[in-house]
Parts: C-alpha cells; sequence; structure tokens
C-alpha cells in the first residue's frame, strides 16, 4: 500500500468514536466543523459555489430569451 | 444479475457518464412537460416553476449525494432505521411506497394524455398507458436496476429530443419573438406571475424541495448506484442541470402555445396539440418514441427502488407481512374503481383496472405461496439474496398496478404534484436533522413526521389553506416539534450515533476500516 494511503487509513483510525467529531463533509458537520475549514470543505464548498454559477447562468439565459423581440 | 445488490442498485459500478444519465432519466418524464407547457399556458413563463423549484436546490445536491453514498444504504427507509429505529424505517418503507405509486400514476397519467393529444386520439390516453407500462415492466422486472441505468442512457437522448424538437416549429408557427411579444402582454413573460405562481407560492416550493429532495424515495438509490462520492455528486448535479436546460424550451413552447390556441379545454393539451399540428410526420412518431422513453427511463427505477423498500424495510423484519402487503390494501381499493368505472359507463377504465386486479392479486398470492413453501422447507429454500429478489420482482407488479390505479383517478397532472410534493416532504425534516444534529432522536422524529401531517391535513381540509401557504405551515412546525422533543427527550443510544458517524466519516473504498470497527455496513 502507498505511503500516503498508508497515512489515510492511519488517520482514520485515529479519529475518536465520537459521534461529535467531525466527517468531512459539510452537511453533516454544520455544527460541528473541522478547522481548516477552506483546506477540509474544498470539494464541497468548490462544487457547491460553481453549481450556483450554472444557477444564475440559468436564470440569465431565461430572461434574455424571454427579452427576445420584446 | 446475481445478488440482491446488483438488482436493487446495479452493484454499485456506475461511473460519471451512467450517474449523470440515469439521474436525468430517472427525474425527467413525460408528464413534467405537459404540466410545465400546461402552467406556462396558462400563466406565462411563471409556469415553468412547476419544475424549476428544485433549480435553487441543484447546489445543494453537491453536498447532500456524497452523504448518501458514504452511508451505504440500499433505501431511505434504512437511513430512518439505522439513525432512528427501525418502526420509523417501517412507517417511510409505507409511505415511500405510496408515494411511488403517486408518481408512476402522475407520470402514466401525463403520458397518456400527451399521447392522446399528439396522436390526435389514435392512440388513446388508456390504451397508452397499457402500452408503456408493458414494456418497462418486463425490462425492470428482469434486469433490475442495470437495465433500468444502461437504458436510460438511451432514453435520454430522446428525453432532449422530445424537449427541443418543438420549439422551432412553436415559435416559427407564432410568427417568431417579436410577433409574440406583440400578441402577448408582458406579464406572459414574466419569471413571476401575478397570481397563482407568485413570489411566495416560489419561496416556498424552492423551501420544501429542499427538504422533500432527501426524503424523496429514489434519490437514496439514484445516488447509491455511483461507484463513489464523487461520482455521486457530478451525476446528482449535472443529471438535474440538463433537466432545467429543457425546461427552458418546455415553458417557452407552452408561452407559444398561447397564442397558437388560446382556447384549449384544458392547458395540460398544449404540449400535445402543438406537438400533432406542428411536427412534420415523421418527427410526430419520434415524438411518440420520445415520450414513451422519458416515461420508461423513470418507471423503471422507480418499480425497481419500490420493491428495495419493501423488501429490505418491511418484509426483511417481518417476513409475515408479505401474506399481506402491498396487495392486501390496494386489491380493494383497485375492485371499487373498476365497478365505479363499470357503473360510469367507462367500460375500458373498468377492463384495465379489471387486469390490474387480477395481475396484484396473482402476483400477492404467488408471494404467500413462495413465503409458505420457503417456511416449509427450508433447506431446499433459495438463498436469502435470491429470496428477496423474486419478493422485490413480485412486489413491483403490485407497485405498478397501484400507480395505474392513480394515473386513472389524478384530476390533472399539476394537481398530483402538489400531492407528490407534499408527501415527500412530510419526513424530509427527520432526514436532515437525523444528520446534522447529533441530539436528534427518534421521539423528534416521530412528533416531526405526525405534527408535519396533522398540520397539513388541517391546513388543506380544514382551513381550506393553498400548497404555498399549507408548505408554510407545515415546514415550520415540523422542525420545531422535531428539534422540542428531542431536548426533552434521551438522546439516541451511544452506539447506534457512533456507527452512523463512523460511516459518515469513512469513505468509500475504505470499508475494512468499517469492518475493523464493527460497524456493519448495509450494501459495500
Amino acid at each position: 500500500m502507498p505511503e500516503d494511503e498508508k497515512r489515510a487509513d492511519a488517520e482514520i483510525q485515529d479519529l475518536p468514536d465520537d459521534p461529535y467529531a467531525p466527517t468531512g463533509m459539510l452537511i453533516p458537520d454544520l455544527l460541528h466543523p473541522a478547522r481548516p475549514l477552506l483546506r477540509t470543505y474544498a470539494f464541497d464548498l468548490l462544487g457547491f459555489f460553481g453549481t450556483w454559477l450554472l444557477v444564475a447562468a440559468l436564470l440569465v439565459a431565461t430572461v434574455i430569451l424571454a427579452r427576445i423581440g420584446a | 444479475m446475481r445478488t440482491e445488490g446488483d438488482y436493487f442498485l446495479g452493484g454499485r459500478r456506475f461511473g460519471k457518464f451512467f450517474a449523470i444519465l440515469h439521474q436525468f432519466g430517472t427525474g425527467t418524464h413525460a408528464d413534467q412537460p405537459v404540466a410545465v407547457a400546461g402552467k406556462a399556458h396558462e400563466i406565462g413563463l411563471a409556469g415553468i416553476w412547476y419544475q424549476w423549484l428544485w433549480l435553487f436546490c441543484t447546489p445543494f445536491y453537491w453536498l447532500i449525494a456524497p452523504v448518501f453514498r458514504r452511508l451505504r444504504y440500499v433505501t431511505t427507509g434504512d437511513f430512518f432505521e439505522r439513525r432512528y429505529g427501525a418502526y420509523l424505517g417501517q412507517v417511510y418503507a409505507i409511505v415511500g411506497l405510496a408515494i411511488f405509486m403517486l408518481n408512476i400514476g402522475i407520470m402514466l397519467n401525463g403520458t397518456g394524455r400527451i399521447v392522446d393529444a399528439v396522436t390526435g386520439g389514435a392512440i388513446p390516453q388508456l390504451w397508452a398507458i397499457v402500452i408503456i407500462t408493458v414494456f418497462f415492466v418486463v425490462y425492470a422486472i428482469v434486469g433490475g436496476m442495470v437495465a433500468a441505468v444502461i437504458t436510460d442512457a438511451v432514453q435520454g437522448v430522446f428525453i432532449i429530443i422530445l424537449s427541443f424538437v418543438l420549439l422551432p416549429y412553436v415559435i416559427s408557427k407564432a410568427g417568431g419573438f417579436h410577433q409574440l411579444h406583440e400578441m402577448l402582454t408582458p406579464d406572459k413573460f414574466s419569471l413571476v406571475a401575478p397570481k397563482d405562481v407568485t413570489l411566495f407560492f416560489i419561496v416556498m416550493t424552492v423551501v420544501n424541495g429542499l427538504v422533500n429532495i432527501v426524503t424523496q424515495p429514489h434519490t437514496n438509490e439514484n445516488c447509491g448506484v455511483a461507484k463513489n462520492e464523487r461520482d455521486a455528486a457530478v451525476g446528482f448535479v449535472f443529471g438535474p442541470a440538463i433537466k432545467r436546460v429543457c425546461t427552458i424550451a418546455w415553458a417557452f413552447t407552452g408561452v407559444a402555445a398561447i397564442a397558437l390556441y388560446p382556447d384549449l379545454a384544458h392547458h395540460e393539451e398544449a404540449f400535445g396539440v402543438a406537438a400533432r399540428d406542428l411536427l412534420p410526420v415523421g418527427l410526430v412518431g419520434l415524438m411518440v418514441a420520445s415520450i414513451m422513453a422519458a416515461n420508461m427511463s423513470s418507471c423503471d427505477s422507480f418499480l425497481v427502488d419500490a420493491s428495495a423498500l419493501f423488501t429490505r424495510n418491511l418484509y426483511a423484519p417481518y417476513p409475515k407481512l408479505a401474506y399481506l402487503l402491498p396487495g392486501g390494501p390496494l386489491i380493494p381499493l383497485l375492485i371499487f374503481g373498476t365497478a365505479a368505472s363499470a357503473v360510469g359507463g367507462k367500460a375500458g377504465q373498468a377492463v384495465v383496472l379489471g387486469v390490474l386486479v387480477l395481475v396484484a392479486l396473482v402476483a400477492q398470492v404467488w408471494m404467500a405461496l413462495a413465503l409458505t413453501r420457503w417456511a416449509r422447507d427450508p433447506a431446499s429454500a433459495p438463498s436469502v439474496d435470491d429470496q428477496h429478489v423474486t419478493v422485490g420482482r413480485l412486489v413491483s407488479a403490485i407497485t405498478v398496478a397501484g400507480g395505474i390505479g392513480f394515473a386513472l383517478v389524478i384530476p390533472s397532472v399539476a394537481q398530483g404534484l402538489k400531492y407528490f410534493w407534499i408527501a415527500s416532504a412530510l419526513m424530509g425534516p427527520g432526514w436532515w436533522l437525523g444528520v446534522i444534529w447529533r441530539r436528534a432522536n427518534r421521539w423528534g422524529a416521530w412528533a416531526s413526521f405526525l405534527s408535519a401531517l396533522a398540520a397539513w391535513l388541517i391546513s388543506w381540509l380544514v382551513l381550506k389553506w393553498d400548497t404555498p401557504h399549507q408548505m408554510a405551515l407545515y415546514l415550520p412546525v415540523a422542525f420545531i416539534a422535531h428539534i422540542l422533543v428531542s431536548l426533552l427527550t434521551p438522546p439516541e443510544p451511544h452506539k447506534k450515533l457512533r456507527d452512523f458517524y463512523l460511516l459518515l466519516r469513512t469513505p468509500v473504498g475504505k470499508e475494512d476500516i468499517l469492518r475493523r470497527k464493527g460497524v456493519d455496513i448495509v450494501m459495500e
């Protein structure tokens, strides 16, 4: 097993069985976030805000379409 | 297909491509263009919110999908069982089965309506429903989720065709956008309507959508077929994103239809009538094929998901329940429907309902006989996996009989959708608080579900409020009841919480760690 994978395994095993310990996912950790926030939840935050851009683009496109010919 | 996991979740083997198309195919069906174009025909562009209510929820899908995948459950019933105890899981399974039947009913109703309109009555609504059902039942029961996911990839292409092929014809016939603006009042091009789909309606349905998306019974399975958390997230965001784009086309089709068909007897005929009148002959056939494909891609998954819900959350803990459910309460209703249709002079409908009674009866009796045989001679009984797949297949047949029953009694697709939004939301607060708040417990979850149900029924039947106001009552009531009752009662046992959050803490692929820690994994 590669060294970084061994380290990841060890990290998970070292985590306490305490349910209040962070999970590394944003929704379950909303009330008990891990630090540093940005590094821990980078994947979640990137996708979340990226999808908001997509939503905004769809709204803008619809409004533009509705105004064509007005 | 060798195991229960293959049948219910396709062995969790699908990467990003199939995850996207499965989410798109399952989440998009032909009743949706009917409802959106119909509503747009009635009130203008604001009708888009009949499907865009989940637009603002889409970013949250990125966060939700990995949670579902990492919990490694087969059904949302498993979630309630593991987080709050067995009884709540069983209640969810019963509610979930009813939701699936309602959802299949809405879809078949919408599809029948549109095929009837597109073919100018050559294929009446009733027979369209029967034809589609025969197709998807056969391959879903035989091939399970593997067949559902693979066919979704092909059917997805047809759904896109269905969405966009009509738009250029309908805009062109209306004389282009410029002409449309001259013929229609400006409010028909507004995303907010002065009545019905108001800003309050939009806000409430969006909030409700965020609550109910997690307890729509197919969401867990849709995310669960992915190989890992990342594929699940990509599928859950980009599949619905394709649908959001298609929704724009449905809404503009409805708006243009206002100018072309101002006096339709039923607004929901707009899409079908426009397709019949404006598409060239070859494209009409393609449209009918696309409509059928769109529905089959959803119904097949729902059928497998419904059987998983029954098998895992009702049959597995209480095998004797399968002597009675799900046919027991359904068959008398179908018999009543048959008699009412016959008395009302709807001969075709009576025949179809009569056949459904037979199908449900045969499946239920078959299941009872199999159970008796397995109990009498356990040594020669098939493996538990095989028993579950057999029960799942028979339950699929009964579920679809219930779905067609609903399809024949739902007054309109839009009305059916409102029932679906609400029914799916009643247990949503239990999911959200169960994941976010460690102190949430089973008593809180029961209080949340029962108070939401009571608040909804009172606001609907006694106070006669409209749908957004009903939501504005039952959603806060459910969350407050959950929090207060949880604080006043003991927390869940430490072992239960520990196992639940260890699952959430351990990435997919690291199941050996969970095993070493003694955590029960429902399905890897």
